[in-house]
């Protein structure tokens, strides 16, 4: 046992390695007040509490962090940011969050009911809640209306309808326009988990598409997963050689950028999610965009300004908070003015879009 | 309605095909494992030594524009990994299982804080066909219904671990390597006694580990992905720490195991048409391990000296 005091000091140290690698990644410690002139006081202080995917997963956290980022800029704050590693997490992640800032930001639907808990413990911060309304741990199906919580929520239906446009009117144009078609009249989507956000998108890609195409079918799966790479690719796979789809349509987070990559493979087409994915590869003619960073950006302005409100408006096609990204060059001129038609029914009201799978 | 569905998909090549690819990718770390805990060293660290690798992969091959090159850093990253790991568990006879799990932390922090650095916060884009490792059809043999498709037209790399596994059950029960190192696993005072190098075998097994592991990241994010994500391997490492003792720490057991994991993992999305619950359906690899364990394999026995520190009898 001599050496015991030496060995438990080198496990700590390298335990600590680790732990501070982790964090560092999260770069939760670095401080990077920007300017610090005198002129401006530093504004109230926000905490980023990100999802398990963490602020470079090319999807909502990394939007959130982007206009977290620029809050950060314009209101002289410190930078924390918190990278949440396991469900477990959430509540702690959330509590040392709320103690050391006077507005906590929490990004995803999962930890609503850790949301909820918190924000009750913590009455005199704020909080802002991206995908969801804080849930009751007793009933994760009912908001809890509470006044020191912001949810952000997004018409994710809007943006998914206008990605099946794309894919519903390329469809119906035909092999003659569109040179990848398989000839089944299939699209597909590869959903991450059957949660709220993710199935707005693929409800509203359904029904849209069909709206456009008639007779298109439409396959969904769900890989279980957000970050499983391998396992997205293998599901698109399998609807692209099984059932000929032509339209992959990825809302799984990093594992549906394998889906991305199957339509690559496969040589036909995909469309990307939360962001604009068009840079991942050339099958991604497009991308359902939901701007999760303007409305992270907004609740800490109307912090900043004094004007927090628990009841922020949701965000649609109408103030921008969702819509499409850039169009790659596979999409034929045709497409463009039913896109506009279906943006002008959307924002009028003419057209009602589901909220779950038909 | 269900059976009807599964009876449809069991027999389609596509199921198979996929549940094949899934196998090898676990299988690679699986044997890293059998091989580090036959010399009696617990190892649970092959999750990051897998992350680690895929992302070396793909930074290597992309700087170097070489493939093979690609490959090899992925393995040296993961043996460097499993390298820290020997250090800490042999030398200082640490916990192993906390080093493993440090290991594992490491990984995902590393790879988590370096992939923005090097992408300038972009993410990285998808590589050049010419960056990945191909799917290769094996001339006629691919050609032959159902069988074909299923055992011959997988990623070049799989047919490198069908080799592997050939050649791992070859070195550890019929040549005096392979018995060296059971020696050291299941009683190192004797093996020592006899003049085996204890020390040297558990560094030579545990980096192996490593290079397999490593090995495996390059099959999925050179091979499978075709591109680096955070956190891509999503808790395979220890699926594959399943499959090794599932396996009974042989790498035949150890292959039949993640091919019932990787059945699963192609199954569950496959099931989705019968109408149950996509939810339900992801725990089927679970509940095939349980019954399989249950049924199938009975009692397995770690190797007597799995864990345990060797100190030389002080001269």
């Amino acid at each position: 046992m001599r050496r015991s005091g030496k060995l438990s000091l080198l496990v700590s140290l390298f335990v600590l390695c680790g732990v501070l690698l982790t964090a560092c990644g999260g770069g939760s410690t670095t401080g990077t007040t920007s300017g610090g002139s005198s002129s401006t006081p530093a504004g109230k202080t926000v905490t980023l509490v990100t999802d398990i995917g963490g602020i470079n997963d090319q999807s909502f956290n990394q939007s959130a962090y982007t206009g977290y980022q620029k809050a950060m800029s314009q209101y002289n704050f410190k930078r924390s940011v918190i990278e949440t590693q396991s469900e477990s997490d959430y509540v702690s992640n959330l509590t040392r969050a709320a103690q050391s800032s006077d507005m906590v930001v929490g990004v995803g639907f999962l930890m609503a009911s850790a949301m909820d808990q918190v924000a009750r413990a913590y009455p005199t911060k704020y909080f802002a809640l991206v995908d969801s309304c804080p849930t009751d741990p007793k009933d994760t199906n009912k908001c809890d209306n509470l006044s020191n919580v912001a949810p952000l929520s997004y018409k994710e239906q809007q943006a998914g309808c206008l990605a099946g446009v794309v894919a519903g009117k390329m469809e119906s144009l035909g092999k003659a326009r569109v040179s990848k078609l398989q000839g089944n009249n299939t699209i597909s989507a590869v959903g991450g988990m059957e949660i709220p956000a993710v199935v707005h998108y693929i409800a509203g890609y359904q029904y849209c598409a069909r709206q456009v195409d008639p007779s298109v079918s439409v396959k969904i799966n769900y890989s279980n997963n957000f970050q499983d790479t391998a396992k997205c690719q293998d599901i698109a796979n399998n609807q692209i050689t099984q059932s000929k789809s032509d339209f992959v349509f990825q809302v799984a987070g990093g594992c549906g950028v394998g889906a991305l990559q199957a339509a690559q493979a496969k040589g036909v087409y995909s469309i990307g999610v939360d962001s604009d994915q068009a840079h991942v590869n050339s099958s991604v003619v497009t991308s359902a965009v939901k701007r999760v960073d303007t409305s992270v950006y907004d609740i800490i302005k109307a912090l900043q300004g004094g004007k927090f409100t628990a009841k922020p408006p949701v965000f649609d096609l109408s103030n921008d908070g969702v819509g499409l990204g850039s169009f790659s060059s596979a999409v034929p001129a045709e497409v463009q003015p039913v896109v506009n038609e279906y943006v002008k029914k959307i924002k009028d009201g003419s057209l009602n879009i589901p909220e779950t799978v038909q | 309605m269900f059976l009807q569905v599964l009876g449809h998909v069991l027999i389609t090549s596509d199921l198979w095909q996929a549940a094949l690819q899934f196998a090898a990718l676990l299988l690679l770390p699986a044997l890293g494992g059998v091989i580090s805990e036959r010399s009696g060293v617990v190892n649970i660290a092959m999750e990051g030594m897998m992350l680690i690798g895929a992302y070396a992969g793909v930074m290597v091959a992309v700087a170097t524009h070489n493939i093979l090159l690609g490959v090899l850093g992925a393995m040296i990253a993961g043996g460097l990994l499993a390298l820290v790991h020997a250090i800490v568990s042999i030398n200082f006879m640490a916990n192993q299982t906390v080093s493993g799990i440090a290991i594992n932390i490491a990984a995902l922090g590393l790879t988590n804080f370096l992939l923005p650095i090097q992408t300038n916060g972009q993410g990285i884009t998808a590589l050049d066909s010419s960056l990945r490792l191909p799917q290769a059809a094996l001339g006629p043999l691919a050609h032959i219904p159902f069988i074909g498709p299923v055992l011959f037209q997988q990623n070049i790399l799989f047919y490198v671990v069908v080799l592997i596994v050939i050649l791992l059950h070859f070195l550890l029960f019929r040549t005096n390597i392979g018995l060296r190192i059971r020696a050291v696993g299941e009683h190192p005072q004797a093996a020592d006694t006899a003049g085996v190098n204890v020390r040297l075998v558990r560094y030579l097994c545990v980096v192996s580990s490593g290079l397999l592991s490593g090995l495996a990241g390059a099959f999925l994010s050179l091979g499978i992905a075709g591109i680096f994500n955070q956190d891509m391997t999503a808790g395979q490492g220890y699926i594959a720490l399943a499959a090794m003792i599932f396996g009974k720490y042989t790498p035949f057991g150890a292959a039949g195991a993640c091919i019932v994991f990787g059945l699963g993992e192609a199954l569950s999305p496959r099931l989705q048409d019968t109408g149950i619950s996509a939810n339900l359906l992801s725990t089927l690899p679970y509940l095939l391990t349980l019954v399989a364990l249950v049924g199938l394999v009975g009692r397995t026995m770690a190797p007597a000296a799995d864990g345990v520190p060797y100190e030389p009898a002080a001269e």
